[in-house]
């Protein structure tokens, strides 16, 4: 293994200036690069304020074939998803450990709530989210000891809370959210999903059609803050 | 797979007679060149965007291996495995070892073209390992023992009643005993068929669309979802990737990633990217608990300071081969490996050898289409034109052409005796002209067999140009 | 005898870069041009010792000779002011010029100079020149096919259509697809002529589809190879060069159609 290794950086090497000084130059500029993960273009329409980032993150998800829906409060938006569930008759939600959605008085709705992965033949999932990206209406969501990736994955439904607070304009914003989370759970998560729409293929003549392995549905509540 | 790309042409005719393949290739020109203006369109720093990116990978490749080391640095901080393949024998020995370290039976796949250029899934058959893929359009094409013709819609030669039959064929043991003709119901059956290996598979394969340096992670961009569950459920995550994807950072991704999706299908972003670094955390509930990084290089250090280091900076959008109009016409097959279109054009001949896909760099008329959507503004044609030059300079252009080329420079360096072959050439065409138009050439029915030569006008422009001048002067020396 | 010329202003000198398939097909589009040059206030040469720009030897890859009749054309050019061909393929050619002498900085020196002076006929007459004097009428409708090097080497889009303008009665239908390649492609046509049809079948149904009776392009390369294909089609489509129109020149028959 280690043959491959030291070949393949040798013939990288020897095609550019190893010189004491170029070698150091270079060293230099890629160190840089790497702390300074400075932003190379951000575009216009990732940026705006918060009513326009709203807006914008509204139509691009939208567009992008997710249910978006504003809600005043949190407490409101969970009742707006347990209406919507019982109105399909899904009896069952798959969530990610959160004290507020377990208290929700799911059981008058005859819904059983339940905390775990996801697993083949779940219906719907509700999870929360680390951004969403105005730009393309994108959610950025991340895996975390109580919060499992296949959440994301295995239902037919996803349900995402959003904050309006966590609506940011651009990738580059939301990268910027991550290092701050990073910083406090020490690194890295395992898995970032930036989900953009309900899953999708068009391998079958080019023509679209929804729901291939993933969610047939991703629902967006957005819980509005001052 | 195996390589039939020195026989292009006869691959191109078959192509150019099978109506259901050209009933499926109208369904790409008319989707993808359309839905990618308008993505263009929406965004007005697109062509700012391309410039950054085309700076952006130069730099990256003439820091490459610091940039890789630093990738290796970091994915191994975070629990990750990084191994090293020179070739396709090492990469495919990498990962087989790996599924045997676990006593794996059935791996699932997400799309990679990597897997197809190392040949991957015959590899782990013929070693007692079975392959899944879970890409619809790969699902369906191992069901018909067939491959890619496409970088990104594998299965774009296809037509409904192909996936019909596929279907009905192999999934009566699933439950599905009707014959349907309806999409939506198939990718139904698909899903269902599919959540039966995700589960049961013990390794997931995937690619990379770039590496991320500053945290070691790499990113798949897909719109099915296939590639998460591949990555999620088994125990063992492979990313099977080449050198050339590293990016810095995860700013320098979006750049990159700002160009894929609206180049690729003209969406204006992919509904999952996703970044994986390491394995699942000690307190994850899911998540692979191992995550290898196999790192092909497999010739592209070769083309590394060559003329053709440009094209490592390719993103494998598809964008060059949606907007070709030879692709169009023959479709991706009839290029005779992995990579169709002008990007496997100019990346065939250095990873098979330009004696054997000597055709691919020919066939094309230079119509720089290519170049004038490739988001990392390859110049395509050039490079294309250097394989041509690396050919004529190996005798591998075909004698006739040589002769051809020979004759006629023979006259283009002479400017008198080429007056005389234009005259020639210029009366005799006119001598088998009809109707204005010649119906059959000899020694051009390449030309005659499809369309009429137009008849030229009577006397070459020089020499009529010459004795306009003399009766200008006869006539000046009268006054 | 030179005493005649003393008195006309000093007229800038352009040279005619004739383009071997104008020299021996068409000759016509060349004496368009030198009108039409003439008409913009140019004098016009026509260097004797011009023979091919040197494409067919470059895109088969071969370099020596491409850079031999590289450098016969910079000797026949470089003492111009301005040097103007009916094509956008082969001034493209003359633009590709400075890299063939990478390891040559005298020639490609002067290569880079003759390939600034270098400029496609409609270009030069919209973009140099600012010709507002097109003096043609033509009755009917055209459609214009952006021939591919002239596009996207040289940015040939709208000056044609601009001075297409000025002609009195023409009507511009423009076609689907207008800058998709007509499959001519050099030698590409015979090397892979089925592949080739196919390519100028999809053009000749779009031409058609546009309903205009006039094909019209800037590259005879292109036209000789959509008119033959429109004439076996028996598509009832007249094809000419743009020159001739805005010269006032389509009194001789159109390519591929019968001389009266």
């Amino acid at each position: 293994m280690n043959s491959g290794r030291e070949q393949i950086l040798a013939k990288l090497r020897a095609k550019r200036d190893t010189s004491d000084a170029a070698e150091q130059a270079a060293r230099q500029r890629v160190a840089e690069r790497i702390q300074h993960h400075a932003p190379v273009l951000i575009p216009a329409r990732g940026l705006g304020d918060k009513a326009e980032l709203l807006a914008r993150f509204q139509q691009m998800a939208t567009e992008a074939i997710a249910d978006v829906s504003l809600h005043e409060t949190e407490t409101a938006a969970l009742a707006a998803i347990a209406d919507q569930l019982q109105q399909q008759g899904i009896t069952s939600l798959v969530t990610t450990a959160d004290a507020q959605w377990q208290q929700h008085d799911w059981a008058s709705q005859g819904i059983q709530c339940q905390v775990r992965p996801a697993q083949v033949g779940d219906h719907a999932s509700l999870t929360p989210c680390l951004a969403g990206i105005a730009e393309t209406g994108t959610l950025m969501i991340t895996s975390a000891p109580h919060h499992p990736t296949t959440l994301h994955f295995l239902p037919d439904w996803h349900l995402v809370m959003l904050r309006s607070s966590q609506i940011v304009g651009s990738y580059e914003d939301a990268w910027t959210r991550l290092r701050q989370q990073n910083q406090q759970t020490g690194g890295m998560p395992r898995t970032v999903n930036m989900i953009t729409g309900a899953s999708r293929s068009a391998d079958i003549e080019q023509r679209l059609q929804m729901g291939a392995h993933g969610p047939k549905r991703l629902i967006i509540f957005i819980v509005m803050e001052n | 797979m195996e390589i039939h790309s020195p026989e292009f042409k006869a691959n191109a005719r078959i192509a150019l007679h099978d109506a259901s393949l050209q009933k499926a290739l109208g369904n790409l020109r008319d989707g993808f060149p359309r839905k990618r203006a308008i993505a263009v369109s929406r965004l007005p720093e697109f062509e700012q965007l391309r410039d950054q990116a085309r700076d952006l990978k130069n730099h990256i490749l003439s820091h490459l291996d610091l940039y890789l080391e630093t990738f290796e640095r970091n994915c191994t901080a975070n629990g990750g495995q990084v191994h090293w393949a020179a070739d396709a024998e090492q990469a495919r020995q990498q990962i087989l070892d790996i599924c045997r370290s676990v006593g794996a039976k059935t791996v699932t796949k997400g799309k990679s073209m990597i897997s197809e250029e190392i040949n991957l899934n015959d590899y782990l058959e013929q070693h007692g390992v079975q392959p899944v893929e879970t890409d619809l359009g790969e699902y369906i094409l191992q069901l018909r023992h067939d491959h890619p013709s496409h970088i990104i819609a594998p299965a774009i030669h296809l037509n409904l009643e192909d996936v019909s039959d596929a279907f009905h064929e192999h999934h009566p043991k699933y439950g599905f005993t009707e014959r349907t003709e309806d999409a939506a119901e198939l990718m139904a059956e698909a899903r269902t068929v599919m959540r039966k290996h995700f589960v049961a598979a013990d390794v997931g394969i995937t690619g990379a669309n770039f590496l991320v340096a500053e945290t070691g992670s790499s990113i798949i961009v897909t719109n099915e979802g296939n590639g998460d569950l591949t990555q999620t459920l088994p125990k063992v995550h492979i990313v099977i990737t080449s050198i050339e994807k590293v990016v810095p950072t995860l700013e320098d991704m979006s750049l990159f990633l700002r160009l894929l999706a609206r180049s690729a299908t003209g969406q204006e972003f992919s509904v999952y990217n996703t970044l994986s670094t390491g394995p699942r955390r000690s307190t994850d509930q899911d998540g692979p608990e191992q995550y290898h990084v196999i790192l092909l290089d497999n010739g592209r250090s070769d083309m590394l300071g060559s003329e053709f280091q440009d094209m490592l900076r390719c993103i494998r959008c598809s964008a060059c081969m949606n907007h070709c109009p030879v692709y169009g016409s023959v479709g991706g097959h009839a290029y005779g490996w992995v990579y169709p279109g002008p990007m496997g054009s100019v990346l065939t001949p250095q990873l098979i050898g330009v004696d054997q896909a000597g055709h691919l760099p020919n066939a094309s008329t230079f119509c720089g289409k290519c170049e004038s959507v490739c988001p990392v503004r390859i110049p395509l044609p050039k490079l294309m034109r250097h394989w041509r030059e690396r050919e004529f300079e190996r005798h591998l252009t075909p004698s006739t052409v040589r002769q051809g080329l020979w004759g006629w420079a023979a006259f283009a360096k002479r400017p008198t005796l080429y007056r005389w072959m234009s005259r020639s050439a210029n009366f005799l065409l006119r001598r088998l002209a009809r109707n204005g138009r010649i119906s059959k050439l000899p020694l051009a029915t390449g030309w005659t067999d499809w369309r009429d030569m137009p008849a030229p006008q009577q006397g070459t422009f020089m020499d009529q140009w010459k004795k306009r001048q003399q009766s200008e002067q006869q006539q000046g020396g009268l006054l | 005898m030179p005493a005649v010329h003393t008195y006309t202003p000093a007229r800038p000198k352009v040279a005619l870069f004739v383009t071997c398939l104008v020299d021996m097909f068409r000759p016509g589009v060349g004496f368009a041009a030198v009108k039409l040059l003439e008409q913009a206030g140019y004098s016009v040469e026509v260097p004797p010792t011009q023979t091919c720009c040197g494409q067919p030897a470059f895109n088969s890859g071969d370099r020596l000779t491409t850079k031999d009749i590289a450098r016969q054309v910079i000797d026949a050019f470089e003492d111009y002011p301005y040097v103007v061909g009916p094509s956008g393929s082969c001034i493209g050619m003359l633009h590709h010029y400075p890299e063939l002498f990478a390891d040559e900085p005298a020639w490609q020196q002067r290569a880079e100079k003759l390939a600034t002076r270098a400029w496609e006929l409609t270009s030069f007459l919209q973009d140099v020149a600012q010709f507002q004097g097109i003096d043609a009428q033509f009755d009917g409708t055209v459609t214009y096919h952006d021939s591919c090097s002239g596009l996207r080497e040289l940015g040939v889009k709208q000056q044609p259509r601009t001075l297409l303008g000025q002609v009195k009665g023409l009507e511009l239908k423009e076609m689907e697809e207008s800058e998709t390649c007509c499959g001519f492609g050099g030698t590409f046509c015979v090397k892979y002529p089925d592949i080739s049809n196919r390519m100028v079948s999809n053009k000749t149904r779009f031409i058609k589809d546009s309903g205009a009776n006039t094909l019209l392009g800037g590259d005879l390369g292109c036209l000789l190879n959509m008119a033959g294909k429109l004439k076996r089609e028996g598509i009832d489509v007249q094809v000419r060069h743009v020159a001739e129109v805005l010269a006032d020149a389509c009194h001789q028959p159109a390519i591929g159609d019968a001389e009266v």
